[in-house]
């Protein structure tokens, strides 16, 4: 995949994870289901593809992960969004937001 | 029913699982609700398990991918916590001891420079080498300690405290290489400067402002190499 892609697959990625977030605290499994579920099945995750993105988001201070113990017992970790992630989405909204305006001028993919 | 938390740990590493518990416990989570999931949806349980596992093609990858996460920031600031910053130190303390050295110099300069000049006569060993860098030299391993004691308490390897400590005699060669290249691309008049007193020139500049510095810091740095690493971790959640 050419690198230019891969940056914008990745970029994408972030925003998803930070949106999610940004309404509650999500475990990875909720953030994937989240995601899928919003994006009408376009958009997917598997453990592969969420876990670096998150301890990515967590080592820049964006998402915050938290263990707790679920009413079954089981552990998982809960991850919210920290103030330093909240600065971080409204720039990342914008880029995106301007890049599909443009695109759309180029290419008029909101009407295809 | 499955051990996930096994599973997860045959196949990303013994290694990485005994040094990451928390990991393999969080992705073995996942994988076990997402089978979970399918077989209170209807999927044969060895269905339900065989489509977990293949969220992940190459566990080998995800390890290397996790590491990258998790540590990749971490490294980037550490060299700057670990090299940069006490490097910048080392620079300070280096060239504010030599400010102070020229301050104090420039006192007896012209009761000094007659019989310097006396003593001297070698044309490229000047008297400012013996006013000032001689006792630069001497009170220049003090700089070189502290740049790698910063280096050490950032919890720099000793390559990066060595580095640290050499930063002020770095700063002086990346001057003459600046000056060299510009003699070159600039040139002399024809007949003015031949190569090799150029060579001569750039030699002996370099051994009294860079080379005996680079000695004198390493000097001051050597009590901190020899300390063990304190190896701080990244960041990680409880």
């Amino acid at each position: 995949m050419p690198r230019q892609l891969l940056q914008m697959k990745r970029g994408s990625a972030e925003l998803a994870v930070l949106a999610v977030l940004e309404e509650e605290a999500l475990h990875g499994y909720e953030i994937a289901k989240r995601i899928e579920a919003r994006s009408g099945g376009q958009l997917r995750f598997d453990v592969a593809s969420l876990y670096p993105l998150l301890y990515q988001l967590e080592s820049r201070r964006w998402v915050k992960g938290r263990w707790e113990e679920a009413p079954s017992g089981r552990k998982r970790r809960r991850y919210h969004l920290t103030e330093q992630g909240r600065r971080a989405l409204a720039p990342l909204r914008r880029g995106w937001r301007n890049f599909f305006q443009a695109l759309d001028l180029v290419a008029g993919v909101r009407g295809a | 029913m499955r051990d996930w938390e096994q599973t997860v740990r045959d196949r990303i590493g013994a290694s990485y699982a005994a040094a990451h518990p928390e990991v393999v416990r969080e992705l073995a989570g996942h994988l076990e609700e997402f089978c979970e999931d399918l077989t209170r949806r209807g999927e044969p349980a060895p269905e339900a398990e065989r489509r977990a596992l293949a969220q992940v093609s190459d566990w080998l990858r995800l390890r290397k991918n996790l590491e990258r996460a998790r540590e990749g920031d971490f490294m980037k600031n550490q060299q700057i916590r670990a090299v940069w910053l006490p490097g910048l130190l080392s620079t300070i303390v280096g060239f504010g001891l030599l400010r102070a050295i020229l301050a104090i110099g420039a006192l007896p300069w012209w009761i000094l420079q007659g019989r310097v000049s006396e003593l001297l006569h070698q044309p490229y060993l000047q008297t400012e080498i013996c006013l000032f860098v001689i006792p630069w030299v001497v009170v220049l391993p003090l700089a070189g300690a502290a740049g790698s004691f910063a280096s050490w308490r950032a919890g720099g390897r000793p390559v990066q405290r060595a580095v640290a400590a050499l930063f002020p005699a770095l700063v002086i060669a990346g001057f003459v290489a600046i000056g060299l290249s510009m003699e070159l691309v600039i040139g002399r008049a024809p007949g003015t400067t031949r190569s090799h007193d150029l060579s001569a020139r750039v030699l002996l500049f370099t051994i009294p402002w860079v080379w005996l510095p680079a000695i004198s810091l390493l000097l001051g740095s050597l009590p901190f190499l020899r300390l063990r690493a304190l190896s701080p971790q990244p960041a990680r959640a409880a």
